[in-house]
């Protein structure tokens, strides 16, 4: 006990000599702004939403037709509607098969999951950025030299591309935040410039400075 | 590498030293200083019960314990802060500090004290570095409270000031974007301060005595920044709290 606090100092020092060998590496993550990203393809979830109507309606038709002739078999029709009732059978099975598929589309798109294949800054001379997974949500991040940014954004739809203009504009603040250097887009907002999307919808948590951490748009196309 | 190892052992061995001079006092009979000439504080002196204790003709041990005056003799000391010598096996601050103290009979010591800090704080920017470099001084007041004549506590305030400059700068990423990098180059900036504290200190011999402070700083005046504030302020500590407590350990050469 007697040698207790020259213990306690001599382990001071070796943990100050550990910590003086330890090497800082520089943090730079989550330094610059970003605002999240969703795509809702709106008209194709209402034509889906039609066709589907349309392959119930006619599923039901059939139904009532192989419903019809089973009741004239049961009357004592003697006519071989074998034939007929198995196309129909597999014409049902098949508009069905469809159907499924429609929802499955539709409950997808409800999701917001979507492929961005490529997100590139206009303007920048940096790489663009490349996604191979879908995802509801993208982090873009806005150009932390500028008070404006400017994307061109490619979506991969049925094995098709569709690229949007989505422009931004917002007011840099530079602050610290748990010991970073952080710039800050504060009033954010992002404008329709062109025709490339259907409308835009916006939601923002931030009610005091319109952050665009903060910020989701919705890109209904 | 090697030097920081042997500046650890040298500091290793400077304890030994200490814990070995500690021993040794307590083996001592009591000093001529330690008799009674001035009536000041009557306290039981430890060091005297133990050797009263270890008296081999056992006659005094159910004697009630004598009674001891403590006496506070004037004396000019000089010390130096061997707590901050330790900062130099570190790369993040470079420190050191000593002074001067006049003790007097009435219990009160004045107390002087100056330094100089080098300080590069690997987490005052995380995404880029920091420096600050300065000198500073304190000027104060401590109140001894004697134990016995070999042990004192003391309570005491301080008034510090510091000049220095700071530097740094600092890296904004993005994944899409070309980076931000930007420094900043601050110099001839000041700071002020009141401390209160207490401390206690040992006499090794007549003329060495170790002691240790606990203190709490209170910011008074300083100059402030945006985005990057300052960081560390030599002699104070973090410039962005308004109260820090310090540990400070020393070494006091009485003359």
């Amino acid at each position: 006990m007697k040698n207790l606090d020259r213990i306690f100092v001599i382990c001071i020092i070796a943990f100050l000599g550990f910590l003086s060998c330890e090497e800082e590496e520089i943090d730079l993550k989550d330094t610059s702004p970003y605002f999240n990203l969703q795509f809702r393809h709106a008209s194709r979830d209402t034509i889906l939403g039609d066709s589907i109507a349309t392959l119930t309606a006619t599923v039901a038709t059939i139904s009532d037709s192989i419903q019809y002739i089973d009741s004239l078999i049961e009357s004592g029709d003697e006519t071989d509607y074998s034939i007929i009732k198995q196309s129909l059978n597999d014409e049902r099975d098949s508009l069905n098969t469809l159907s499924s598929h429609y929802g499955e589309i539709r409950t997808q798109i409800a999701n917001k999951d979507v492929l961005v294949s490529e997100i590139r800054g206009v303007g920048s001379n940096s790489e663009p950025l490349f996604y191979q997974d879908s995802a509801a949500t993208y982090r873009i991040p806005l150009n932390p030299n500028s008070d404006t940014s400017m994307f061109k954004v490619t979506l991969s739809v049925d094995s098709s591309d569709l690229t949007f203009n989505i422009f931004t504009r917002y007011t840099r603040e530079k602050k610290i935040e748990q010991r970073k250097v952080k710039v800050f887009a504060y009033n954010f907002q992002v404008i329709k410039k062109d025709d490339s999307y259907d409308s835009l919808s916006q939601e923002q948590e931030d009610s005091t400075n319109f952050s665009s951490n903060d910020y989701t748009a919705i890109i209904n196309f | 590498m090697i030097i920081r190892l042997l500046l650890i052992f040298s500091i290793c061995s400077l304890f030994a030293f200490r814990a070995t001079a500690q021993t040794d006092s307590l083996l001592v009979s009591p000093q001529p200083d330690t008799m009674v000439t001035e009536i000041d504080t009557i306290r039981t002196d430890s060091t005297i019960n133990a050797s009263i204790i270890t008296d081999s003709t056992q006659q005094t041990t159910n004697k009630k314990p004598e009674k001891v005056k403590v006496k506070v003799k004037n004396a000019f000391q000089v010390f130096i802060d061997y707590g901050k010598i330790i900062t130099l096996a570190t790369d993040y601050e470079t420190k050191y500090e000593g002074g001067i103290a006049f003790q007097m009979t009435n219990k009160f010591v004045l107390v002087g004290h100056i330094g100089q800090a080098e300080l590069n704080p690997a987490n005052a920017i995380k995404n880029g570095d920091y420096t600050a470099k300065g000198q500073y001084f304190k000027a104060g007041i401590n109140y001894l409270l004697p134990l016995d004549n070999f042990n004192y506590f003391y309570v005491g305030g301080r008034y510090g000031m510091a000049t220095y400059d700071e530097s740094g700068s600092y890296e904004v990423s993005s994944t899409l974007w070309p980076s931000v990098t930007e420094s900043f180059d601050r110099s001839a900036l000041s700071a002020t301060w009141g401390e209160v504290l207490v401390g206690t200190e040992r006499k090794l011999t007549d003329y060495v005595i170790v002691g240790a402070t606990f203190a709490l700083r209170f910011m008074i005046e300083k100059e402030t920044f945006e985005p990057v504030d300052t960081y560390s302020i030599p002699g104070y500590g973090r410039g962005f709290d308004n109260t820090v407590p310090a540990v400070n350990l020393y070494l006091k050469l009485s003359l």
